[in-house]
């Protein structure tokens, strides 16, 4: 049967009415449901809006739009490996090839969007073996992985999309393993045009085998390959057993083995269903207290006196402070601090520096200081900078 | 991580709560004792695999 069109026999403003004999709207198929074409106009439901998908806190992803960038800013850097750059980005290089990072404000046009993350390869991998790494990941704690069901019969079809951007362009390609590195599996994606933004995306059916964690550990590690060794492969488009970072791909091949490569990528987002929805922007404050769980930094800034953490003095030469965490922490994390020489421990009148400022012990929302310094037994303080733009604090619960 | 140097701390109940690592850049952290914290993982990987040994705390 062709196209049925019904249509008013005459007059250009005439509607098609469809009611039931009570008057009521009503267009159904009587079978499993019915193709709703786009709207063009507004669109106003009395009823209520029941989504196979969430419509909102879709993406699991953190910081896809590359806001945050607490370790480094927008200075490019490379990292030991493994390390992070931008908050939740892992870099992985070894065996020859290695990247820097950086947070910039190349973007694709008209997408809202600030920031990308760039890559930008300085020293290629010009004796490439099949161990070589190069990859950056996410990992995604098991409480919001869990919302995947993966390991069970209901595991759930997932998409992943992003808008990249790379000098060399060709095959590409991700993955997904987990915490076990005993479940994985990859895809490929093309790049077809070099220098050009594209948006890609990615759907991946849910893994019923294998146990993926559901609690503060990893519950998967996502992987963007950008030319590791082909030991680090496994075959595109199936689940499998490897500890891998992606599949075959001459694209990223190409990449890690030119100098002055560079691979641009933001916008990712990782969503239950097999369509990739629009960018689910979320707030700048939203962003950050999420990166946060996983890494927060405390900086002086513009003011070279900030406050830092009350305390008291313990003995004639230790103080102890203790610093509350502006969320709760994924665990309870590790500590430094920029130098001890940025800091003042002030008690009374006076400002002394600290030989050494060193975590006690911490749980998952505050955490217990030693202060190495001149101090007085029971005389309130506080560990401050000491006359310092550059003094900071950070703490690490990375997965 | 490449860690040049490790020493455990001990609490107020004069227990180890942390290890103070220094690493190969210069930097140094105090790490909980915690195996949800993957800093002290692989710290205990290391040991484990024979690969770096803790010095004891100071005593008080």
């Amino acid at each position: 049967m062709a196209d049925l069109t019904i249509k008013p026999q005459a007059g250009s403003g005439n509607k098609l009415i469809i009611q039931d004999q009570a008057g009521n709207a009503r267009i159904t198929t009587g079978n499993a449901g019915i193709d709703i074409p786009a709207v063009t106009g507004n669109l106003t439901v009395a009823g209520d809006i029941v989504p196979s998908t969430p419509l909102s806190h879709r993406n699991v992803w953190i910081n896809g739009a590359m806001q945050i960038s607490q370790r480094y800013g927008t200075t490019v850097h490379t990292p030991t490996h493994p390390n992070y750059g931008l908050d939740r980005y892992k870099i992985h290089y070894s065996g020859g090839p290695v990247y820097s990072s950086q947070q910039v404000t190349d973007v694709p046009a008209g997408k809202g969007f600030k920031y990308s993350a760039k890559y930008t390869v300085t020293t290629a991998d010009a004796t490439a073996t099949s161990t070589d790494q190069a990859y950056v990941k996410t990992m995604i704690e098991g409480y919001d992985w869990a919302r995947f069901c993966y390991g069970t019969a209901s595991a759930k079809t997932t998409t992943l999309s992003f808008y990249v951007k790379s000098s060399v362009a060709g095959v590409y390609s991700m993955a997904y393993k987990n915490a076990s590195v005993n479940r994985s599996y990859s895809q490929v994606y093309t790049i077809s045009s070099a220098n050009t933004w594209e948006r890609i995306s990615i759907t991946i059916p849910g893994d019923t085998s294998g146990t993926w964690a559901t609690d503060n550990t990893i519950g998967c590690s996502i992987s963007f390959d950008l030319g590791s060794g082909t030991g680090r492969y496994q075959t595109a488009g199936s689940w499998g057993t490897g500890n891998i970072d992606g599949a075959t791909s001459a694209g990223a091949d190409t990449w890690i083995n030119t100098g002055g490569a560079t691979f641009y990528i933001t916008g990712i987002q990782l969503e239950e269903g097999s369509n990739a929805t629009p960018f689910e922007h979320r707030s700048y404050g939203d962003e950050l207290a999420r990166c946060m769980r996983y890494y927060w930094r405390w900086a002086a800034g513009s003011y070279p006196y900030s406050a830092f953490a009350p305390g008291q003095g313990y003995s004639g030469s230790q103080a102890n402070a203790v610093r509350s965490f502006p969320v709760t922490m994924r665990t309870a994390p590790s500590f430094a601090v920029s130098s001890d020489s940025h800091f003042w421990w002030s008690s009374g009148a006076g400002n002394t520096g600290p030989s050494d400022i060193e975590q006690w012990g911490a749980n998952v929302d505050t955490s217990l200081l030693i202060i190495n310094c001149s101090a007085t037994a029971g005389y309130g303080g506080y560990l401050r900078a000491g006359n310092s733009t550059a003094a900071y604090a950070e703490y690490n619960a990375e997965l | 991580m490449e860690i040049k140097k490790a020493k455990y701390i001990k609490d107020i109940g004069n227990e180890n709560s942390s290890v103070t690592i220094e690493l190969s850049d210069g930097k140094k952290w105090s790490v909980p004792m915690v195996l949800d914290n993957s800093d002290y993982a692989e710290i205990k990987r290391q040991v484990d695999a024979g690969e770096l040994t803790i010095e004891p705390a100071d005593e008080e």
